[in-house]
């Protein structure tokens, strides 16, 4: 890749064309220098949603583009280069080949699981809690499926695919948490009585057991 | 105020900030320290925010009100790690940000701790 490119993607459920009222817009900068202008994004973000800002120095790129990174085979599968070069972007789409083996980052998203599936070292902390179970089960979800060469990078479609045996509104639920944890989204979307303990030890007992039927555990 | 688990997982991270900067390590780190956070806040105030905005802004309103001295202490550090962490421990960008963890574990993370009772 030329040094001087630069490139701005749009990736996501935007990009996709499955997006919803709440989703964000997720942008993929690639070797800009300069910082995002924060004056102009209160506005744009009143009139498309959130946007998230994913950025990457132009070497560190290159480096993932060499390793054959799972995130950059999302980016070149479904991303659409909004700025820079397109036929650097068609280049540098043939040249890579992505990673066949993702067994460390399995083991690193189940080891982190189980560390953080103790709902009595959350108590009062319970929203954390399904925020970072559901980002964590998402990433293992993802990882697991790219192991068998299934490359899905939509996280209901993901959870699905890889938890077949998860509840829907179980998966909904670790959703809505995260949309309120991460995103300010109104927590209204979370099914009442989420957060009582005994109703969330019976949520991670249901998620474990599914790990256990699929293997993970 | 915070539980042991939670406590345990931030003083080793303090013990050993370059080993919790990557890795499963820091995904145990942002976890706890959310955690911590949101245990704070229930403790001291009987109140959930639903994330760290929510938190900033509650804390915020609080150090306009009169505590004692080390209330105060506690709400400050937990207010500034809160408005460092965006730009530290959850910052989106693919760039080697290891320092900037390091300096906020031994910075604003090790100031909780010296603050909670």
């Amino acid at each position: 890749m030329n040094l001087s490119s630069q490139f701005t993607v749009l990736i996501g459920s935007c990009a996709r064309g499955t997006h919803e009222a709440t989703s964000d817009l997720d942008i993929v900068r690639i070797g800009h220098h300069q910082e995002i202008a924060r004056n102009w994004l209160p506005q744009a973000e009143r009139a498309l949603g959130p946007i998230s800002f994913i950025d990457y120095e132009q070497e560190e790129f290159m480096r993932l583009h060499r390793q054959g990174s799972l995130f950059l085979h999302h980016i070149f599968q479904e991303g659409i280069v909004l700025g820079g070069p397109h036929d650097t972007w068609a280049e540098l789409c043939d040249g890579f080949i992505v990673c066949d083996d993702f067994k460390d980052q399995i083991e690193e998203q189940r080891d982190l699981l189980l560390w953080i599936c103790d709902p009595i070292a959350f108590e009062n902390a319970e929203l954390a809690l399904l925020s970072h179970t559901f980002r964590i089960l998402k990433n293992l979800s993802i990882f697991s499926l790219a192991q068998r060469r299934q490359y899905i990078f939509e996280k209901r479609e993901a959870l699905s695919a890889f938890l077949p045996g998860l509840r829907s509104d179980d998966v909904e639920n670790l959703l809505a948490a995260n949309m309120i944890f991460e995103r300010n989204q109104p927590d209204e979307s979370l099914q009442p009585n989420t957060l009582e303990q005994s109703n969330l030890s019976e949520l991670i007992r249901r998620i474990t057991n599914e790990l256990n039927a699929v293997g993970v555990l | 105020m915070i539980a042991v688990k939670i406590r345990q997982e931030i003083t080793a991270a303090i013990s050993n900030a370059t080993l919790y900067t990557k890795g499963k390590n820091l995904g145990q780190l942002r976890a706890a320290f959310d955690g911590m956070w949101m245990q704070i806040c229930h403790s001291l105030f009987e109140r959930r925010p639903t994330n760290r905005t929510m938190a900033r802004k509650l804390l915020n309103d609080a150090m306009d009100l009169e505590h004692p001295k080390a209330t105060r202490d506690l709400i400050q550090a937990l207010h500034d790690a809160l408005r460092s962490s965006e730009h530290t421990l959850f910052r989106k960008d693919y760039t080697d940000h290891s320092s900037s963890i390091e300096n906020f574990i031994l910075g604003e993370l090790r100031e909780i701790i010296r603050c909670l009772p």
